[in-house]
């Protein structure tokens, strides 16, 4: 007797919609898991991860503009041009020289104004120049000086072992610009630009010409687009995760203190210096979010260095004279408008190069060179409008020393218009932060820097090729809506502030997660208040 | 990167391509049963709305990955309201049609 198949209670229509139900809820669910991997996805840290230039992603071709139209329309020149002074433009030697003076004159009173005091005549005369300007940054150096660093000292003591762990691990990169490598130049560039060492002997590179070549001929590249491709490729093995090249401008060289020069010898460029080779590294990114008390320039620096170290060694071995220009402060030259020229970024609001992969999340160095290549051209992606509105970095910078301007009318600088910074105020904050050197809170909070995964990559194909500035205005109010923004002067030192960080800091980088010694948080102080 | 050194990602995407065909047979039925003449660029419309709603909650949630644990439920409430408004917008977009063709 055969027995009939009990008949399906679900029909196969139902079957399908509940299996189609079941599918949209896995797809629903499944969609937060992927977004939050793709936030703490490692992969997306830009710049750490490849040796081969797929980091400079950002196809610069459509936003090209020329020279003439940069130094017309974006960087006006307003007035005579003239070259920089290291010995007065970078703050730190300045306000070591200032610092060198008051030494000397201990009777002087901030009260006694700054004719009274006996500075070096170079240094009185840009500071009356500032004056006229209106930025007192003869008072900001004075006060860096006679408040900002004892005060350092004094909360380096109180709070320095709960930074121990961040300061230990940004030394720990800086121990190569201590004179190990590279080697920093002690001959004027038309000796020490044609010196290489090559397993420890040193020699000249017009000898090794003769050594390689019978009849004494330059390693020549086909054509000039042969050489910038290849210095790109190579710059990228070393690990530089942006490059440009450009032919140098200069206006930007150092007119004094150039290495292997005398110190305050006037410096004519050297004949040799035609090109200018820009490679740039992003900082770590967990510790950018630290900043600017657990967060540090050393990791970026060390890796530019290394990169624009290892491109003048390359070049010097194919034959041709360079000098390389690195951070921390070897250079012989301004690194930013160099670099806008060779089309890495424009210049922000903040004073950075807002380059399109990483914002101004990029420490960059050049390498001067007499190698014919093909140059890059300025870029116009839309971010020079941006920081037009945005303001983001000049409200919450500690030391307000960011304009808040709507726009760079009345700005000169050395006889260009553009955004620049008061490196006096900015160097005071320097002389508060718990980590070793610097703020970089500008660089943090700055919309462009983000990492490289799909949200954010949305917005930077998507802002620039909108003419409507929709785009612009949707992320700017959102940045401004969503995310938390610290008060400026919470990051200052206590009483006025408590040391905050923009974010948490990583675990890595926190004393309390790995030590038993016990320590001042004055982070602490923001949360009770 | 999941589960420790296997990349399971391309994996969730198989599985999301493969979960995909029953939700498309299962809205065909369901679509068909409650009246709806869908055309081809209904299905674009449907789709681009699915797969932007999709899209907008893992959005939130890259910035909780991130470490912005004040912007992602914000961002979460703002995209579930812009997802809503638009699921209405391609809800009367579909009836509209149905009006007209009946």
């Amino acid at each position: 007797m055969g027995t009939s198949k009990p008949k399906s209670k679900i029909s196969r229509r139902n079957f399908l919609k509940i299996t189609g139900a079941a599918g949209i809820a896995a797809q629903v669910a499944t969609a937060p898991l992927m977004g939050y991997k793709e936030g703490q996805s490692t992969d997306t840290y830009l710049g750490w991860e490849s040796f081969e230039g797929d980091t400079q992603y950002f196809d610069r071709k459509p936003f090209e503009i020329e020279l003439d139209t940069l130094y017309s329309k974006h960087t006006p020149k307003v007035s005579k041009t003239f070259r920089p002074d290291k010995n007065t433009d970078m703050a730190w030697i300045r306000v070591s020289r200032l610092g060198g003076a008051l030494k000397k004159n201990p009777d002087w009173k901030p009260k006694d104004g700054l004719d009274k005091l006996n500075l070096p005549p170079d240094l009185k005369e840009w500071y009356k120049g500032w004056n006229k300007k209106g930025q007192k940054r003869f008072d900001t150096d004075v006060v860096t000086a006679t408040v900002g660093i004892p005060d350092w000292v004094v909360n380096n003591k109180k709070y320095g072992a709960h930074f121990a762990l961040t300061n230990a691990y940004f030394n720990s990169w800086a121990d190569i610009w201590d004179d190990v490598y590279p080697t920093e130049p002690t001959d004027p560039p038309e000796i020490s630009d044609f010196q290489v060492s090559t397993h420890g002997q040193k020699m000249d590179i017009r000898d090794m010409n003769k050594h390689r070549s019978e009849n004494d001929a330059l390693m020549s590249f086909k054509t000039p687009k042969h050489a910038s491709k290849l210095i790109k490729k190579i710059a990228h093995q070393f690990g530089a995760t942006v490059v440009g090249i450009t032919k140098l401008n200069p206006d930007f060289v150092y007119k004094k203190g150039v290495r292997g020069v005398k110190e305050y010898e006037d410096f004519e460029v050297p004949k040799h210096w035609t090109h200018a080779i820009v490679v740039g590294v992003p900082h770590e990114w967990d510790q950018l979010g630290g900043n600017p008390q657990y967060g540090g320039s050393y990791d970026a620096y060390a890796r530019a260095r290394m990169a624009a170290s290892r491109l003048n060694i390359f070049l010097k071995q194919l034959g041709y004279p360079a000098r390389q220009h690195v951070p921390p402060f070897h250079y012989d030259l301004v690194v930013p408008p160099i670099a806008v020229e060779a089309g890495l970024g424009t210049l922000g609001r903040n004073a950075c190069v807002i380059t399109p992969e990483a914002g101004p999340n990029m420490r960059m160095a050049v390498v001067t060179t007499n190698l014919d290549m093909e140059v890059d051209k300025p870029i116009d992606f839309g971010a020079e409008n941006f920081c037009a509105n945005c303001k983001i970095c000049a409200e919450m910078c500690p030391s307000q020393a960011i304009s808040h301007a709507d726009n760079t009318d009345g700005m000169n600088l050395r006889g260009y218009q553009h955004w620049y910074m008061d490196t006096s105020k900015c160097y005071n904050y320097w002389m508060e932060a718990m980590e070793p050197l610097g703020c970089r809170l500008c660089i943090t909070n700055c919309v462009y820097s983000r990492k490289n995964n799909w949200v954010h990559g949305i917005g930077r194909v998507a802002d620039p090729v909108d003419p409507t500035g929709l785009v612009a205005k949707s992320l700017l109010w959102m940045q401004k809506s969503f995310f938390e923004l610290p008060e400026a002067k919470k990051f200052r030192k206590p009483p006025d502030g408590c040391f905050a960080s923009y974010r948490q800091p990583p675990e890595w980088l926190r004393t309390e997660a790995w030590f038993s010694t016990k320590t001042i948080n004055p982070q602490l102080m923001c949360t009770k208040n | 990167m999941f589960f420790g050194v296997f990349d399971f990602t391309f994996v969730y995407w198989i599985a999301f391509g493969i979960i995909s065909v029953p939700i498309v047979l299962a809205s065909k039925e369901w679509l068909a049963e409650h009246g709806f003449q869908m055309n081809w660029w209904k299905w674009i419309l449907l789709g681009g709305w699915y797969i932007s709603t999709l899209l907008a909650i893992a959005a939130a949630f890259v910035f909780l990955g991130e470490g912005e644990p004040g912007a992602w439920w914000k961002l979460l409430l703002f995209n579930l309201a812009i997802c809503g408004v638009a699921f209405l917008i391609v809800y009367r977009l579909l009836k509209l049609q149905k009006k007209a063709s009946s």
